[in-house]
């Protein structure tokens, strides 16, 4: 993996230290009303990464993510997506994104393939190299046999699917995607990730959201995790897991779970065995991160 | 290397987004055709799965008035007299439901609810294409909705004046009410707001604007107000147009105006509110 520590944390801007970063954010703020949806976020995503937002329902990564697709103004603050600025050159941006969003967003009276055929019309993809991509991508996500029936007759996975290969018919560098693998059953969800790292290997830098842990761990080069508005975490899985300790000891004591963190396994068991209680010794994971970070539950993930 | 932020080098512009434009086979080469295109296509496709469907729920309408008062006031010369004054204004009534109330919704639906706009909003197309592309999908529907209701009419009831500037008045109210449907998707909440601001414009507007009366029966300030509203003027107009074969350019001229007035509006909201 070529992304490497983050740097300057002092100013709160994190950047791998190798890759020209693709995707920026500067100090952005979001309010709706008295509401704070983004609360000074700086973040740089370098070219060619998996980067992973991981927060709660109402964290405000969505919010993040429609302010760098230019659907959404943020309140103050600078964003640039491979280079331009979101709010002075949206259509440069726009010709260099793909969206997967987190709703299914495709006209469900059309077949999959007029769906596909009215992104490439928008985008003006001509009409040779159109049908060829058109096909190539039905092929690439696995449903070149289902493509003249209408997206009211998809399921969840078939219309996630659908909804990265339009996202990647004018073969963006970037890639948008919301919650890919929401509301999807563990068979259909790794598919999905099976996609995206093959899109990722072909070069394209991949910025998603997701409220799963398992999600961000396996797929993500890097991780920022998101709280109320603001990125309180952020670096590779590894790192973040390290920051508190390779191995957790977990107890459940009189206040409810508790957790220690030891960078060895033999610390842990020292502990446990010093403990008069139940303790099961094991590695640290993203979710301990989580709940350490932000002192909430990792079921309120889902929950929101 | 140590890492390069986004921030422009050139007006927005850095070395890694100069690297990327490379990667982007086609994405700037035309395509033959205007940006407004696929917006219209969609539309057109989604309604020839459904036309049968469109064109009786745009045409029942008026035509179950039309049926109800050639049944019901008798054969007299006055009854006719009546069924000419009448008919025109149904032909524009028709025109506004088809245009208005079918794009109100589509947009609404495809804003609020089903998301299906941000496919659009993501596209490289400018407001304008966005706004066009949805008032001539709309628009041309109610143009064609209200052609088949005064054709009915014209052969089965009333032999009227068929002229270039009578479709002229049709099309243009017909874009008209698809901008004014664009303008309160924009700022409608929902389904219900969506339905308030249809019962508060729209509905009085069939029966105060000429439709059924002459608005010289009105009360004096009422009279004057509806003489101002878009329906009135395309209402008479069209009236006169197929009674008479007479164009009177001060009502065309006043639906043109309110057809600028409304796309001006539609394109402002559609400006300001995109991004809330």
């Amino acid at each position: 993996m070529a992304v490497k520590r983050p740097v300057e944390e002092r100013t709160g801007t994190f950047a791998p230290e190798y890759l020209p970063a693709v995707i920026e954010l500067r100090n952005v703020v979001k309010h709706y009303g008295k509401i704070k949806a983004v609360d000074g976020v700086s973040l740089l995503v370098g070219q060619g990464e998996i980067f992973g937002l991981l927060g709660p329902n109402g964290a405000g990564k969505t919010t993040m993510i429609r302010m760098l697709i230019t659907l959404t103004r943020p309140t103050a603050g600078e964003l640039y997506v491979a280079g331009y600025s979101v709010a002075g050159r949206p259509v440069e941006v726009k010709r260099r994104i793909g969206v997967v969003p987190q709703q299914n967003n495709l006209e469900r009276e059309l077949t999959g393939r007029q769906n596909l055929l009215l992104h490439a019309l928008l985008h003006k993809i001509p009409g040779p190299e159109r049908t060829r991509r058109i096909e190539e991508l039905l092929a690439y996500v696995g449903l070149q046999a289902r493509a003249d029936e209408q997206i009211q007759r998809y399921s969840g996975g078939m219309a996630r699917r659908l909804l990265i290969a339009r996202a990647m018919l004018h073969r963006p560098p970037i890639l948008f995607m919301d919650e890919p693998t929401i509301g999807l059953d563990p068979q259909t969800r790794r598919k999905i990730w099976d996609l995206i790292q093959l899109m990722n290997r072909e070069g394209v830098t991949v910025l998603l959201t997701t409220h799963y842990i398992e999600e961000a761990e396996s797929l993500c080069h890097r991780v920022g995790i998101v709280d109320y508005g603001r990125l309180i975490a952020l670096g590779t899985p590894a790192e973040l897991k390290a920051s508190l300790g390779e191995v957790c000891a977990e107890f459940l004591g009189s206040g409810g779970t508790s957790r220690r963190f030891f960078p060895t396994r033999a610390g842990a068991k020292e502990y446990a065995q010093n403990r008069d209680d139940d303790v099961t010794v094991r590695r640290t994971n993203l979710e301990d991160v989580f709940v350490e970070l932000t002192g909430r539950e990792a079921r309120e993930l889902s929950s929101g | 290397m140590k890492q390069e932020s986004c921030h422009p080098v050139k007006p927005n512009l850095t070395p890694a987004g100069a690297a990327l434009a490379g990667f982007l086979p086609g994405a700037r080469r035309g395509g033959g055709y205007l940006d407004w295109f696929p917006v219209v296509l969609v539309m057109g496709m989604v309604w020839r799965r459904r036309w049968w469907r469109f064109i009786i729920g745009g045409i029942n309408r008026p035509l179950i008035f039309m049926a109800i008062f050639a049944w019901n006031i008798g054969g007299s010369s006055a009854a006719g007299g009546y069924l000419e004054f009448l008919i025109p204004g149904l032909v524009i009534m028709s025109a506004v439901t088809a245009s208005y109330t079918d794009l109100v919704g589509w947009f609404t639906q495809r804003r609020v609810y089903r998301r299906e706009l941000d496919e659009y909003l993501l596209a490289p197309i400018s407001n304008t294409s966005l706004l066009v592309g949805h008032v001539l999908g709309g628009g041309g529907k109610g143009f064609l909705i209200a052609l088949m209701v005064f054709l009915t009419a014209h052969f089965s009831v009333v032999k009227f004046s068929f002229s270039f500037l009578l479709l002229a008045q049709l099309l243009i109210v017909s874009l008209a009410f698809a901008c004014l449907a664009v303008a309160v998707a924009m700022v409608a909440g929902g389904d219900k707001e969506m339905l308030m601001f249809t019962n508060l414009i729209i509905f009085p507007m069939t029966f105060f604007c000429g439709t059924f009366f002459p608005v010289e029966q009105l009360p004096g300030p009422f009279a004057a107000l509806s003489r101002g509203l878009p329906l009135t003027a395309a209402t008479y107009n069209l009236r006169a147009l197929a009674l008479t074969g007479v164009n009177h350019f001060s009502w065309l001229g006043q639906s043109a105006g309110w057809l600028a007035a409304l796309y001006l509006a539609a394109y402002l909201l559609l400006k300001i509110k995109r991004e809330d």
